[in-house]
């Protein structure tokens, strides 16, 4: 502020007051005002959309869905893969359940004929004439609904087969289980006389337990190797089993060959009993 | 805020966030500004230039601004340095007129009660002011116009130019004399 003892000219200041009266333009106030405006105004929060706001929380949520299902079906896939014939995995309770039911005096064999013969009673018509036309029925029938063919449910694992040729199967079982049934009751003698000749046999073979049983136990065992080998080295062991004159094992391990893979073309030796 | 608060409160006010306090402080002393720079420079291009300048820095300064001193005398120490800057980048002769200026204002000037007094016609006599305004040394002018367009005391003057006291009031005693001399010789 101009102090009293300060040089001054009241009439030149009047003078010089009315004299300049210059001042800024429009724009250059407009531009000082908007800088001054800038440095005080706060920031403009941006209200999100609602889809703005969640498309990334809901982007990860159905990533996980996604990648949860994914999962699921693969773990389904291999589930029912595991449960497939091809597997073999039911397959290997059978004898042991099938052991528990046979007599003790002989468990070697017994765990593995019945088994066998109870669920494809089929097979024992290849080895006597009076089931022969069953057997032939049966064998046709086999081909067909190879596992359907015994008092025994059809086992879980032909169920399992996937697409429609498990359907198909499924669908034939039906009343092909009840001729099945049938056949397997008029076998149901030749079983038992089986099972019967196997318990009486001579203690010598059963004295010698050890060669014979382990022989007996190896089809058991063999059993539930089958998914194991390849369908040569299967055949391969029904010849051996006929070799050594096992011949029921050998033509039940056929017939069971034959329902693995009944595409499969069977070499000459081994198309008749 | 008051009704007419003073140019320290609006500053502050506008620091504190308030924009119309800067709105209200840049309407009362664009004029002045401008028209220092204005008087100083002779060119309106350059006036402008170093006017938006000069507020630019008053805006930056905004954050931290303290009311050490009045208003006005910070407001034009930065007009002034502002166009120190300018001379220094455009014109070395109006540069040099400043420093020549130190013989000059040793010289005791002329009180201004002594001259003669006389009637002036005040629109004529304006625009003659602002010619004879345009003649002084650039030093004394800017003594004039800091008086004039910023109210400032010849304390402020001196703080603001970077002179001392009493360079700054022989450089506005003389300029006062010199303006009524010519004048008067004018009339």
């Amino acid at each position: 502020m101009i102090e009293r003892d300060d040089p001054q000219d009241k009439e030149l200041a009047s003078l010089y007051r009315e004299a300049a009266g210059e001042q800024p333009s429009a724009g250059l106030d407009a531009r000082i005002l908007a800088a001054a405006r800038a440095t005080t105004t706060p920031p403009k929060v941006v209200s999100q959309s609602w889809l703005n706001r969640w498309k990334i929380p809901v982007a990860l949520a159905a990533t996980v869905l996604l990648t949860t299902t994914l999962t699921l079906l693969v773990q389904e896939e291999e589930a029912g893969r595991l449960t497939s014939p091809d597997t073999g995995a039911m397959r290997a309770p059978l004898p042991a359940k099938e052991a528990a039911s046979p007599p003790p005096a002989a468990p070697a064999p017994a765990p593995a004929e019945p088994p066998l013969k109870a669920a494809r009673p089929t097979t024992k018509p290849m080895t006597g004439p009076a089931p022969a036309p069953s057997a032939t029925g049966s064998l046709a029938k086999e081909r067909e609904i190879p596992a359907a063919s015994s008092a025994q449910p059809v086992p879980d694992s032909y169920l399992n087969l996937g697409g429609a040729a498990a359907e198909r199967k499924t669908q034939q079982a039906a009343p092909a289980a009840a001729e099945s049934r049938t056949d397997a009751l008029r076998d149901q003698p030749a079983r038992e006389k089986t099972r019967q000749e196997i318990q009486a046999a001579p203690p010598s073979p059963m004295a010698a337990p050890s060669p014979a049983a382990r022989s007996m136990a190896a089809p058991a065992a063999k059993h539930a190797e089958t998914d194991q080998r390849s369908p040569d080295q299967w055949l391969d062991d029904i010849r051996r089993l006929r070799r050594e004159g096992r011949a029921q094992e050998a033509d039940a391990s056929l017939a069971e060959f034959r329902q693995r893979y009944p595409q499969y073309v069977l070499p000459d030796d081994l198309k008749q009993p | 805020m008051d009704a007419d608060p003073s140019d320290e409160h609006l500053m502050l006010a506008w620091r504190g966030g308030d924009a119309a306090a800067f709105e209200q402080l840049y309407g009362r002393h664009k004029g002045g500004v401008l028209r220092y720079l204005l008087r100083q420079t002779g060119k309106r291009e350059w006036a402008e230039e170093l006017f938006q300048d000069v507020w630019l820095k008053v805006v930056n300064a905004r954050a931290g601004y303290e009311a050490r001193a009045r208003f006005g005398a910070w407001l034009y120490s930065i007009a002034h340095n502002r166009l120190m800057d300018h001379f220094r980048e455009h014109s070395r002769a109006s540069l040099v007129s400043y420093e020549d200026e130190a013989a000059v204002i040793e010289e005791e000037p002329t009180a201004a009660h002594e001259q003669p007094e006389r009637k002036l016609e005040r629109k004529q006599d304006a625009q003659v002011l602002l010619r004879l305004l345009d003649a002084l040394p650039a030093a004394q002018r800017e003594a004039f116009v800091l008086q004039q367009e910023g109210e400032l005391s010849v304390e402020e003057i001196a703080a603001a130019t970077g002179v001392n006291r009493e360079t700054a009031k022989s450089r506005l005693r003389y300029a006062l004399a010199k303006l009524r001399s010519e004048l008067t010789g004018h009339a």
